[in-house]
């Protein structure tokens, strides 16, 4: 399979999965009693470095939690030429995670990705574009009525789904 | 009117604070004009979300007005410079082995990858060169970087030959430092070239004086740790200048510049030339 056809079929996973919580959410109900927001950072995971992130509780059966955070994270604002030119690194993700107040995570992602290098022939700031996923596997402190969140995981990433890489993350914040 | 006054009396107080705050502890005097020219440590430097010995760390270090910056310097099996750190090509590309093991064509392919979604070229010296506006105002220390993969002594003559070569082609004899801790190296590079203008890379200062005074060497590169004031005034007063490196931190940099010497080869860029501005 080319690279251009894992990609698609990459967005067509997450697109589809997205669909199917959507789907969900609607025959269900059970939301209204606790707190659905996410506001945190974390270090390292999807978003390279380090991201400032959302998620939003989509779907909530027992202990089962499933929802969806969306974030962003860049290198550099300034380019090597010493321009505004902001690395954009977006990371979408759809998090699954069991448990009442200390839980197993999985979560699966597409970050976009929009990094200034040099040109290959006149070393010129040029923006590469590109499309990789991610995996959170790992642990998360979070209580129904909101309040302090905490993550830690193992987020391996597969580079423009080329390139395999070993990384972690570290995120706390505000569930609200 | 009193508004007004007041406002003038803060701006000139915070004036008189910031010039005050630029011009005290530094009385340079040294082998370079009595300047210390600020070099990039592989660009950037450590530190920098550009990894080091990369096109776009080397440019915005020389973009931001650093007066040059350091390389590490290897030769492909073909006899190409390139920047590149590490015996190992695995740790931060998705290739592997030595650099002396491939010829600039199977290297071109490879990319740094040490950091996500990024793939950094490797650089090719000439290309640097070649695409490098105003050249000639910038200074290249070359840290050379032995890593044969096979015939010790005729890679150094192949090494030292590409250099003479480069520098020959873009006349840049006064642009170019070179550095390395192999005395063969150098005395091969010196028999070539007298006036090249080479730096020994030492364990110890007083090893440094000892090799530099003995091949004739421009002067000493050194880790800041290991020199005080008072032995860059006593290589000073041999005929040799001193190049600092190993300043990672702000404090360590002001320590640096206040032992007087010719050049500070920085891992904080900005914060250098700030200070020194």
């Amino acid at each position: 399979m080319n690279l251009l056809g894992m990609k698609i079929n990459g967005l067509a996973v997450l697109v589809l999965l997205f669909t199917g919580f959507i789907t969900h959410i609607k025959a269900q109900d059970t939301l209204s009693s606790i707190s659905k927001n996410i506001i945190y950072t974390e270090l390292g995971g999807a978003g390279g470095y380090g991201s400032l992130k959302f998620e939003r509780l989509l779907l909530k059966k027992n202990i089962a939690h499933f929802g969806i955070s969306v974030g962003i994270s860049t290198y550099r604002i300034i380019d090597f030429e010493n321009r505004f030119n902001p690395d954009i690194i977006l990371p979408i993700s759809l998090s699954g995670y069991y448990g009442k107040n200390h839980h197993f995570e999985f979560s699966i992602s597409q970050i976009f990705s929009s990094i200034v290098l040099s040109g290959n022939s006149d070393l010129t700031a040029t923006r590469g574009n590109s499309i990789s996923g991610g995996l959170d596997i790992g642990y998360r402190y979070q209580q129904e009525s909101g309040g302090v969140f905490f993550r830690i995981t193992y987020s391996p990433i597969f580079e423009g789904y080329n390139y395999f890489r070993h990384w972690g993350g570290l995120a706390a914040g505000y569930a609200f | 009117m009193n508004i007004l006054k007041k406002t003038a009396f803060v701006c000139l107080g915070l004036l008189a604070s910031g010039s005050c705050k630029k011009d005290k502890d530094f009385i340079i005097e040294n082998r370079n004009e009595n300047q210390i020219s600020v070099f990039g440590h592989g660009g950037m430097g450590n530190g920098s979300t550009y990894p080091i010995n990369t096109y776009e760390s080397i440019l915005k270090c020389l973009n931001l007005g650093a007066d040059g910056t350091e390389m590490d310097v290897q030769l492909t099996k073909d006899s190409i410079l390139v920047a590149f750190k590490g015996e190992e090509l695995s740790k931060k590309t998705n290739c592997s082995g030595k650099v002396n093991s491939m010829t600039w064509d199977e290297l071109s392919k490879c990319v740094n990858n040490e950091q996500q979604y990024a793939q950094y070229d490797i650089v090719s010296i000439e290309t640097l060169f070649e695409k490098t506006e105003n050249l000639h105002d910038f200074t290249f220390t070359f840290d050379c970087k032995l890593h044969p993969s096979n015939d010790f002594e005729n890679y150094i003559e192949t090494f030292t030959n590409a250099i003479v070569k480069l520098i020959e082609e873009y006349q840049l004899q006064n642009n170019v430092f070179i550095e390395s801790q192999n005395e063969d190296f150098l005395q091969s590079l010196k028999n070539k070239m007298p006036n090249y203008k080479t730096f020994i890379y030492p364990a110890s200062f007083k090893q440094g004086i000892e090799v530099a005074t003995a091949l004739d060497l421009y002067g000493i590169t050194i880790s800041t740790k290991n020199a005080t004031e008072e032995n860059i005034t006593n290589a000073h007063s041999l005929g040799l200048t001193v190049a600092l490196w190993n300043t990672h931190t702000k404090q360590q940099n002001i320590e640096a510049v206040n032992k007087n010497p010719d050049f500070i080869q920085t891992n904080k860029v900005k914060y250098l030339l700030k200070v020194l501005q």
